[in-house]
């Protein structure tokens, strides 16, 4: 069963003199309990992905398709209900905790704050989030309550949005790269952190990143996403031997070894175009080394292969030639 | 595991102002002197040694001497009491005049920032055309309409401070609005009302301080222009503007102390808050970056 489910989702931003497309008719499950990362490079949508999830849009912002939460659909439902459901079924942790945070108030208080509305008491909602400061990891949890935003690090400042996160108890959390703005070094802790209190609790979870790596450790499955498009949706676990993308197997070529010594990183090559720039084919087409003409005339659609799902005609003739070392060689050539 | 931050020696924002307020000798020395101030006007009748309306014709336009500290006004009423006294209705009209265009600029700068679109343009808009119109002659206005005294021209000129108020606030209000801590507010399911009074209003309140603090010098000066044009408090009553107007007639007859004392302190109190506002608006500064 699906806690989140996202059908069809296309989103238009607007610009100068008219509108911008920047997500193409995404559809993705999220299961109850389950993680799903959605990957890929900056301006590929999945922020925005996202926060249509929780209908945090820019302003006129005009979305396509329908997006479902349980029964109730969120991208139409009015301003009393978004509200409510905002208030108790879905929580959001975002990338800049600084930011994020409003610095004249009191951590504590900031806290409390969605509780206090839900009509809990103080004092029960301040016993809530000391238990929780404690669980992600802050030990000096009372003394921290009564501190401002300033006098937090940035890792501690996140584990106090994760804490906020978890005390409204969603069914789902929103995470939009929510260790980007992190030193290297907390990173892993708050990571760990989050990850931990998201199985403790079985909360679903959307996890934006652009790091492939880390949405494979803490994710179920992995979304990739490229120029608004969704290529591939497959479980975690197969992504790095078996990826159906010719996409998800160039990112993941691209990264460096640790075993083998390179000369030079691997890069795709082109630039990542922009959703609106995509022409009537792949979006993948202009950079694929797998690109036959049919690819850049006729858009592939989203379809089921073996435990994931894929845009792309090729998968079946590729497979087994998608691996890291095939794909550098032809990246190169 | 947990990561150590340096959070003893950190200070609180409260405690760090208080520590700026220590250091900056113009915060000390100007606030000391707006205390006062506010002290004079509020113990006047402890503190002025003489009735100021007590007239003794025997003894007009007095110089200094011990029974009359500062002298003696043309109808030999004892000028240090009064200028005590006139302390009362100088400072009390401009803070009516800052206490409302204050509160009604703050609620339509957070309205217009919050609703954006066709309000802010309206709010806007109206507000500059409320530019066109001097403060001065709109008090004149109003005196002409509802009669002299201090309620006329505190309206009038609280009318014609909102838009200054309104448009420095609303500048920063649309900037706190777009921060990422206001969507995290909406994320969190909190009310409309919640965000505008415990999120944008406490971020815009330290450049409301400052607004509130220079805008009161002027409101002094427009105020005092009024009663010396003779439209606002009328005598016997005492006000620092009204006596620069009545010692007028003295100055020919050598005897300017009373227009000159009650000058000096416009000019004293007016060149407190402007400073005052000024470090405030500095440190603030110094805080954003």
């Amino acid at each position: 069963m699906s806690v989140l489910s996202i059908n069809h989702l296309s989103m238009d931003l607007p610009v100068r003199g008219g509108h911008r497309r920047v997500i193409h008719e995404v559809s993705l499950e999220v299961g109850e309990g389950e993680a799903v990362g959605v990957v890929g490079e900056s301006g590929a949508g999945k922020s925005m992905t996202a926060r249509a999830v929780i209908r945090l849009l820019p302003d006129g912002a005009i979305t396509g398709g329908d997006i479902t939460f349980g029964e109730t659909s969120i991208l139409t439902m009015g301003a009393a209900a978004l509200r409510e459901y905002r208030l108790r079924d879905v929580a959001m942790i975002f990338q800049d905790p600084r930011a994020a945070i409003n610095p004249v108030r009191r951590i504590g208080d900031f806290l409390i704050e969605a509780l206090l509305e839900r009509g809990d008491s103080e004092v029960e909602s301040t016993r809530v989030v000391t238990g929780l400061l404690e669980a992600v990891g802050i030990h000096d949890a009372t003394r921290r309550l009564r501190q401002y935003p300033h006098e937090l690090s940035g890792g501690l400042l996140q584990r106090v949005m994760i804490a906020s996160a978890l005390a409204i108890q969603p069914k789902l959390l929103l995470a939009d790269e929510p260790t980007t703005a992190l030193d290297v070094t907390t990173q892993s802790e708050v990571m760990v952190n989050l990850d931990t209190q998201r199985r403790e609790r079985g909360l679903a979870m959307i996890f934006v990143t652009h790091d492939l790596e880390l949405a494979s450790a803490v994710c179920d499955r992995i979304a990739v996403m490229y120029a608004g498009f969704l290529v591939e949706d497959s479980p975690a676990a197969g992504l790095h031997h078996d990826a159906l993308h010719p996409y998800t197997a160039a990112l993941l070529a691209s990264r460096p070894s640790i075993t083998a010594r390179e000369h030079r990183l691997v890069a795709i090559p082109g630039r990542p175009l922009s959703a609106f720039e995509v022409g009537e084919g792949c979006p993948f087409a202009p950079r694929c080394p797998f690109a036959q003409d049919r690819c850049r005339v006729e858009r592939p659609l989203m379809r089921t292969v073996g435990d994931g799902r894929v845009a792309c005609h090729r998968t079946e003739e590729l497979r087994g030639q998608l691996d890291a070392d095939t794909m550098r060689e032809s990246v190169r050539g | 595991m947990t990561s150590i931050a340096p959070s003893t020696s950190a200070a609180t924002p409260a405690r760090r102002s208080r520590s700026v307020f220590r250091r900056d000798p113009v915060i000390i020395v100007t606030s000391t002197i707006i205390l006062l101030l506010v002290c004079m006007a509020v113990f006047a009748p402890w503190i002025a040694p003489l009735d100021p309306n007590f007239a003794n014709i025997l003894g007009v336009n007095q110089g200094p001497s011990a029974a009359h500290w500062l002298g003696t006004d043309s109808f030999g009423r004892d000028l240090l009491s009064r200028l005590i006294y006139g302390a009362r209705l100088s400072l009390l009209g401009p803070a009516l005049i800052i206490v409302f265009s204050t509160t009604i600029g703050t609620a339509l700068a957070i309205a217009a920032a919050w609703f954006g679109g066709m309000f802010d343009q309206i709010v806007s808009r109206v507000a500059d055309i409320l530019f066109a119109f001097p403060g001065l002659i709109l008090a004149m206005l109003a005196v002409a309409m509802f009669g002299s005294g201090l309620v006329a021209p505190v309206i009038a000129l609280s009318i014609s401070y909102t838009p200054y108020l309104m448009r420095v606030i609303r500048s920063e209000a649309v900037r706190q609005r777009n921060l990422p801590y206001i969507a995290a507010c909406y994320v969190e399911g909190l009310p409309a009302r919640t965000i505008c009074f415990r999120h944008l209003l406490p971020n815009v309140t330290p450049l409301l301080l400052v607004q509130a603090t220079l805008s009161f010098g002027y409101a002094l000066v427009d105020l005092a222009a009024v009663s010396y044009l003779g439209l606002g408090v009328q005598p016997p009553t005492s006000e620092w503007g009204l006596m620069v107007s009545t010692g007028q007639s003295s100055i020919l007859a050598g005897q300017p102390q009373e227009s000159l004392y009650a000058g000096a302190l416009i000019v004293v109190t007016v060149v407190a808050f402007n400073l005052l506002g000024d470090r405030l608006a500095s440190h603030q500064g110094k805080d954003r970056a």
